[in-house]
């Protein structure tokens, strides 16, 4: 039993090193398993097998899930206009049943993105960082050829292979968990691989189109200086290789002759800048709907610069200040997340302590507001609610019954009114 | 010989069981339920409660990862929920509004849109609420969280007093997920000497009761079971305060 015993665990050292010897190796021989796909071309049938069958089946559910939680923007010329320059782009794929279709969401979040049936979603927070028609042409463009080079499917199937190889390591190194960390990180968005991939296959369609090339310099540009918080995970940002390689690496296929240098290119910034407006409108109003009350006063503090004499922005820049005021705990997180630090209980004092000036400046706004035109009745709410938090009892009554006067349809009229009802002098 | 009966025989036995109950009442309590600082002085004020469609994902996690969203078990756990909601709170004292929420969305997107905000909101505040399951008893009453007015458009149409928000979680497994997870247990008693067990289905609930007019939440629970049904609401309001 001894003797038994012993020559047991002696085997039972080699097999564990065996075991983590293949554990070590599958993940590299499956996880390279191939993903060979062809490009979508002319009279590509795009669908023929059952993994692209079942991306496109859910692709249209989810298109149908966007569509039912009203997260598409509700303005037509914007959707029109942003459906107008994708079609441009649209590479010649006569005889193929390949279709793209061009959606702005509702989503404040610097990102765009593709689906593997041609629906193209380009975030409202993405177009209203954009300077002009050639950068839009380009994020469009990269997100064509996402799906044109049919990366979904690469991915698909190359993260079916890793989870797969993931699972046999992790029962030969006995059920720890740990073969999946590796995996994590390889899983999450398309490879660099693939995203330059798409930066090559954008510049032709976007020299076809006859948009500037030099302009995906900028849109790099501009992205850069979007903070890493305003992006998600994945996203056409934040999974990118770093703004500088991309715009060395852009540089360098032109230089190269990959595709010819336009100058004399559309850059169409009168064009966007007829658009403009409304893109940062909604991102400004989603972001503060989301409690980002910094990235939108930036976003508002940006659209002043372009358009000092738009009421809404002057508002906005109010609301953004008010509500930080109002929600110290949740401005400092926000101040945490935009830095990536934790956030510590002893930011919220600094916070705190700014809440007076925070609300004298959103005052001051909301004052620049008016003097531009009465337009905007959100302005009486926001005095109202100062007045309201500072005692003001006269002031608050007469800013909150002017709001309800100028929105009588406001969606906040039951809260308004209870605060209206506790206004009304003893 | 049962415990008892050994500590019947045991000289120490008494000593033990008092030391038993002098610890069972100095450990603090714990619970998965927050409420609001001034939800129990006021909850008389929210008699009259709109019940929010549920949010319901239903996964069936498979062995390549590709984990599949399962929408007509979703639709059924929904219509399951909704169902169960208005009976389980008259139960408890309440009064139900009834609004046609989702028909109204069909209709109108922007409707729509913000039924997606408010469950947006309610997202973000229940990390905070839930950064961690239990809590000791004593502080349970102290979480001041709210989703904002967004709630009010909701309420104003159902015309009541709260809204009962409700999230619910489910899966189950493929065999082939359900074998992987076996060999792995096998080998991870192999090398430790213990089991783990995996459960082969799940569920989780979250239930909100939110003011209309604040959008405050009043009051919430969480609970999670190893079964793929809707059992789990049950126990999640069985804590809610009766009025």
């Amino acid at each position: 039993m001894y003797c038994r015993s012993v020559t047991t665990a002696r085997n039972g050292h080699v097999l564990r090193a065996l075991a983590i010897l293949v554990a070590i190796s599958l993940p590299g021989i499956w996880g390279c398993a191939p993903t060979n796909v062809q490009p979508i071309g002319r009279s590509t049938v795009v669908g023929a097998d059952d993994d692209e069958r079942t991306l496109i089946r859910r692709a249209d559910e989810e298109d149908e899930a966007i569509r039912s939680r009203g997260l598409l923007l509700p303005d037509e010329p914007l959707q029109s206009y942003l459906a107008e320059v994708g079609n441009r782009l649209v590479p010649e794929l006569a005889g193929s049943n390949a279709r793209f279709g061009f959606l702005v969401l509702r989503d404040p979040m610097v990102n765009a993105f593709a689906m593997p049936n041609g629906s193209i979603y380009v975030n409202v927070g993405l177009l209203a960082r954009l300077q002009n028609e050639a950068q839009l042409a380009h994020v469009l463009a990269h997100e064509i050829s996402h799906v044109t080079l049919r990366h979904s499917l690469k991915q698909y199937r190359s993260t079916k292979n890793k989870v797969v190889a993931a699972h046999l390591t992790d029962v030969l190194l006995g059920g720890t968990s740990i073969a999946y960390l590796p995996y994590v990180a390889a899983i999450a968005g398309y490879s660099r691989a693939a995203e330059q991939e798409a930066d090559m296959a954008a510049l032709t369609l976007m020299s076809n189109a006859g948009y500037r090339l030099e302009d995906a310099y900028g849109l790099f540009a501009v992205l850069a200086e979007v903070n890493s918080a305003e992006s998600l995970l994945g996203s056409i940002y934040a999974s990118h290789p770093g703004d500088q390689t991309r715009i060395q690496y852009t540089r360098r296929l032109i230089e190269e002759g990959f595709v010819e240098p336009n100058p004399e290119g559309v850059t169409g910034t009168e064009e966007y800048n007829l658009y403009k407006p409304r893109f940062l409108d909604a991102a400004i109003d989603l972001k503060l709907r989301a409690k980002h009350y910094q990235l939108a006063l930036n976003l508002a503090r940006q659209a002043l610069e372009e358009a000092p004499d738009n009421p809404r922005f002057h508002y906005y820049r109010g609301e953004a200040l008010r509500l930080a005021a109002g929600d110290p705990e949740g401005a400092a997180k926000e101040h945490a997340w935009i830095k990536g630090e934790s956030y510590r209980p002893e930011m919220l004092s600094s916070f705190r302590q700014g809440s007076v000036t925070r609300n004298d400046e959103a005052l001051t706004a909301y004052r620049a507001a008016l003097a531009l035109g009465d337009d905007v009745p959100e302005v009486h709410r926001g005095l109202g609610l100062i007045a309201y938090s500072r005692g003001e009892r006269p002031a608050a009554r007469s800013a909150l019954s002017r709001y309800l006067d100028r929105a009588p349809d406001a969606k906040d009229e039951l809260y308004i009114k209870s605060l209206l009802e506790e206004l009304v002098e003893p | 010989m049962t415990i008892l009966d050994k500590l019947r025989h045991c000289r120490y036995g008494v000593v033990v069981l008092l030391c038993g109950f002098a610890y069972g009442c100095s450990t603090p309590k714990y619970t998965t339920v927050r409420e609001h600082p001034e939800f129990q002085e006021s909850k008389a004020q929210f008699k009259s409660l709109a019940v929010f469609p549920p949010d319901v994902a239903f996964q069936h996690l498979v062995f390549n990862g590709d984990h599949q969203s399962v929408p007509e078990r979703e639709e059924a756990i929904a219509h399951e929920l909704a169902a169960l909601l208005p009976g389980l709170l008259a139960a408890r004292g309440y009064e139900v509004k009834e609004f046609a929420f989702e028909e109204q969305a069909e209709s109108d997107s922007d409707f729509a849109f913000e039924m997606s905000q408010l469950r947006d909101a309610y997202g973000r505040v229940s990390i905070e609420l839930y950064d961690r399951a239990l809590v000791k008893e004593s502080e349970s009453r102290s979480f001041d969280k709210s989703v904002g007015t967004v709630v009010n458009q909701f309420c104003a149409r159902a015309q009541a007093d709260g809204l009962i928000v409700t999230r619910y979680y489910g899966f189950d497994k493929s065999k082939g997920m359900r074998a992987k997870e076996i060999a792995a247990a096998i080998a991870f008693a192999a090398l430790t000497g213990s089991y783990p067990m995996y459960p082969a289905r799940g569920s989780a609930v979250e239930v909100a009761m939110l003011d209309c007019v604040s959008g405050d939440v009043l009051w919430t629970n969480a609970k999670s079971n190893q079964a793929d049904n809707t059992d789990v609401l049950d126990w999640a309001l069985a804590d809610l305060p009766k009025i």
